[in-house]
């Protein structure tokens, strides 16, 4: 472009309020084939902001962008939604029904796939129609720069996955793994035909494949581990390898729209889903719906302790185990919702394996 | 980026008068006109600015879906009057070019007269038109738009025009 960049910096410092709220996309390189992690940083500043969106422009041939809410999104309650607006463009939302401030920190992450044929360059991460709005429904000032990806030259083996890609496949948070849950990896061309996974050599049950995503139920022998080698194979020829951590426990409860954030996958004691629209009341019994709940006895239930917390008051837990029907690796969690919970149709809830609670940004609704 | 002069290339900006008139309209709010703000309001507020269905709002102006629209309907569902005000925009159209291999138009905006400029539209409109949604009130804005022809080269700018969106 035709800007020098020392005369755009002094007319940005001009023209923009100097505490005005602000998105900065990370500049990351990578190598063609190899994953790529760019987080999207939100600072208030001195303004308060409930929701925003803006729209990415990329080069769709030679990138694949997936997007992991962060815990900016998590910790004020909201949710990202995104929709491809063109080939080469894609919307990101950031909205909570609970119409309160958004907090500083990573709003989500990019995962970005470099294609193996992409070429050494820049490849521009161009954010336009940047909008925010303040709670009380009125547009305020947010600046945006634009990110870029640097493919340079691979040399040795290509990083096609990173610990920032091995999620919980309820919260998609990155983590320790724990034995038996139901893990997605997200790297570059991992998840081409002939794909295996295995943890310290013990094969991992592949619930979902595609070419830049797997999903696995670890298997069980990673019990009393804190570490093991988690390599993706093809045609048994090794493509990936990963030293992870390993936790006894690592929960999260699914959530209805498979984002990791908002209204929870959970039925309500009638067997309708809960949601807004259909709270459940005080003292009625709900199921939840989560994996990494670690190791289990021969019936299926965890071997830690399992306890819900509903609006911060703790909910009677009177069954946790396998839910039937459902692939191992799923937790299904009966519990009441306590008398003196508050009711809302956004009421946090938090689950607790051992000592490890999931993170926030779960809910469910309550009358 | 390359950029080549596109003969027959001009550009005329106008703005649009913001119009300032609120009201407490629930209805506007009520996108799926079932008689209730709720959530479903705001998931179709959502769906609308993500262009995954047709805009129908008329919340922040007229066939306007974007965050504000959301917040707007999201605040309703807590018990909130339905803001209805019109967010202040810049509407800019510009003559297009003759050039017979011109597919669309960027737009650009600054602060200061003559530039630098950030570019508003990632990819190019076809249109010759287009309207700012984010501008904000008192602020003074100054736009160009350049040419883009199907190999991608792009005009020098046009001439600038200015908008100045009051409180």
């Amino acid at each position: 472009m035709s800007h020098r960049p020392g005369s755009f910096f002094v007319a940005l410092v001009c023209a923009v309020p100097a505490l005005a709220a602000q998105l900065t996309v990370a500049n990351p390189a990578g190598t063609a084939g190899a994953s790529v992690v760019v987080p999207i940083v939100f600072a208030a500043q001195s303004d308060s902001v409930a929701a925003l969106q803006f729209d990415v422009a990329y080069d769709s041939a030679s990138l694949s962008l997936g997007a992991i809410a962060g815990d900016a999104v998590r910790t004020s309650a909201k949710t990202l939604s995104l929709a491809d607006i063109g080939p080469n463009q894609r919307r990101f939302l950031i909205a909570g029904l609970n119409g309160g401030p958004l907090g500083d920190g990573v709003l989500f992450t990019l995962f970005a796939s470099v294609g193996p044929s992409a070429a050494s360059g820049s490849y521009s991460l161009r954010i336009s129609n940047v909008m925010a709005v303040d709670p009380d429904g009125q547009a305020v000032n947010l600046t945006a720069s634009d990110g870029s990806i640097a493919v340079q030259p691979a040399s040795g083996s290509v990083e096609r996955l990173r610990l920032t890609g091995v999620l919980n496949a309820a919260s998609l948070v990155p983590g320790p793994v724990a034995p038996g849950e139901i893990v997605t990896l997200l790297g570059a061309g991992i998840g081409l035909p002939g794909v295996g996974v295995t943890f310290d050599g013990a094969p991992a049950s592949l619930l979902y494949t595609a070419p830049n995503q797997i999903n696995l139920a670890a298997p069980y022998s990673l019990t009393g581990k804190t570490a093991a080698q988690l390599r993706i194979t093809q045609a048994s020829q090794p493509v990936a390898d990963l030293a992870v951590p390993v936790a006894d426990a690592s929960p999260a409860v699914f959530s209805l729209d498979g984002s990791g954030l908002g209204p929870g996958a959970i039925l309500n004691q009638d067997a309708n889903v809960n949601s807004p629209l259909n709270p459940a009341p005080r003292g009625s019994i709900v199921s939840l719906f989560a994996t990494g709940a670690g190791q289990t006895d021969a019936a299926s239930k965890p071997l830690l302790a399992v306890s819900v917390r509903i609006g911060g008051v703790d909910a009677p837990v009177f069954y946790a185990g396998g839910a039937p029907g459902l692939v191992s690796g799923v937790l299904q969690v009966n519990c009441m919702v306590p008398a003196a919970a508050p009711t809302g149709i956004f009421v946090p809830l938090t689950l607790t394996v051992g000592t490890t609670a999931g993170p926030a940004g779960i809910t469910l609704a309550v009358n | 980026m390359h950029r080549k002069w596109l003969p027959g290339f001009a550009i005329a900006l106008g703005l649009w008068a913001p119009h300032a008139a609120s009201a407490q309209a629930l209805n506007a709010c009520d996108l799926n006109a079932d008689g209730v703000v709720d959530s479903r309001d705001v998931q179709l507020a959502t769906a609308m600015s993500l262009g995954l269905v047709p805009c129908m709002a008329e919340v922040a102006g007229p066939a306007v879906c974007n965050i504000v629209v959301v917040q707007r309907i999201t605040n309703a569902t807590h018990g909130g009057p339905c803001l209805v005000r019109a967010v202040h925009s810049a509407s800019l159209s510009w003559t297009p070019s003759v050039s017979p291999d011109v597919v669309g138009y960027k737009v650009y905006r600054g602060a200061v007269s003559g530039g630098p400029y950030t570019q508003l539209t990632a990819a190019p409109v076809a249109a010759a038109s287009y309207t700012d949604y984010t501008v904000q009130s008192r602020q003074t804005y100054y736009y160009v738009v350049t040419a883009v022809d199907s190999s991608g080269n792009e005009s020098g700018y046009s001439n600038e025009a200015q908008a100045v969106i009051p409180k």
